[in-house]
């Protein structure tokens, strides 16, 4: 009877524990968030400001846990979210889940041949041929520089 | 007893004690070292083709129908919109992407390599907190046994014959390194 009581407790425990947010990195200060659809539509208008989104994560670097990739239900919208390697580590068990973001929105400019080792180590991931002349300019990327998030 | 006979029961008591730290620190070092060529932490293995043309695709979306169509036999624990035509379908850790203009879907599975994902966080300090003491405990120990160890024989074979030489070189290899690459 005991040993029953104190699985019953465990269980529950493990289970509002299951449930419960996990914070990483910096607390958020940020109250509003910005949807990610806008940012989507109008990047240019959001480099260098700080904001907090929120959406599902979809994707998360399965050798670091350095980055997220986090979408808008409704538009389908995405955005990549950063970390400094090691500063925070997003879990694989992360996915599915809904994230709140806080962090600076970042503008990366490549060269051509840093475009080019990009599609080559692409294409290497995915198993493909890699073709020179799939590359016709420089990336321009934009991304999530995270300073704390929340996910549950 | 003497000085370098103490100095050597503390060497070899730290090596004792810190005998699975060290070979949890040395297992998932090479296993980071080489991180760009493989994944010490998941095995990954991807698989991708077209849905039967038969699949209709909502609205809702039949995700738990769509998953066993491939053979799939996990549960489907969500899905979300992730493209204009694309949704993403998680069936615990692995995942399913399908795109419904090209009807063709790609599904992932994630198998944890747990012993190695485990010695993973504890050598890159993840779980920080009570864990940063233990190891900055091994990290000194670690310096008390590389410096105790100079002094542990003497004669031809100690710091001032072999031992200084194969010191020496030792040390010589990150200078050289450091020389080359970092200045």
């Amino acid at each position: 009877m005991m040993l029953k009581s104190a699985l019953f407790t465990l269980l529950s425990f493990s289970l509002l524990l299951a449930g419960e947010a996990k914070h990483y990195g910096k607390k958020l200060t940020l109250e509003k968030t910005t949807p990610i659809e806008a940012i989507d539509k109008a990047p240019e208008s959001f480099v260098g400001k700080t904001v907090l989104v929120e959406g599902t994560v979809v994707d998360v670097c399965k050798k670091r846990g350095c980055w997220i990739k986090v979408v808008d239900d409704k538009s389908g919208s995405s955005l990549l979210v950063k970390v400094k390697d090691g500063e925070i580590v997003f879990p694989l068990e992360a996915r599915g889940k809904t994230a709140r973001v806080e962090g600076v929105f970042q503008k990366l400019e490549s060269t051509m041949e840093e475009t080019v080792e990009h599609a080559k180590k692409a294409c290497k991931l995915e198993g493909k041929e890699f073709d020179p002349a799939t590359v016709t300019k420089p990336d321009v990327s934009y991304r999530l520089k995270a300073l704390g998030a929340v996910i549950k | 007893m003497t000085f370098r006979n103490r100095l050597r029961q503390l060497h070899r008591d730290f090596g004792y004690f810190f005998f699975g730290m060290s070979v949890i620190f040395a297992v998932s070092g090479l296993a980071v070292n080489h991180i760009d060529d493989w994944n010490p932490n998941y095995k990954l293995t991807v698989k991708t083709g077209l849905l039967s043309p038969s699949l209709s695709f909502g609205p809702p979306l039949p995700v738990q129908k769509i998953a066993n169509s491939i053979g799939l036999r996990d549960t489907v624990t969500g899905y979300v919109r992730s493209g204009m035509h694309r949704f993403m379908i998680f069936l615990g850790t692995n995942s399913l992407e399908i795109d419904t203009l090209g009807r063709s879907y790609r599904y992932e599975q994630v198998e944890e390599r747990w012993l190695l994902h485990a010695f993973n966080r504890l050598h890159l300090n993840e779980l920080k907190n009570e864990w940063v003491f233990f190891s900055d405990f091994f990290a000194l120990g670690l310096f008390f046994m590389a410096v105790s160890g100079l002094f542990l024989n003497k004669g031809r074979n100690g710091l001032k014959g072999r031992g200084g030489w194969l010191a020496l070189v030792g040390v010589m290899v990150p200078v050289l390194f450091i020389g080359l690459y970092l200045i």
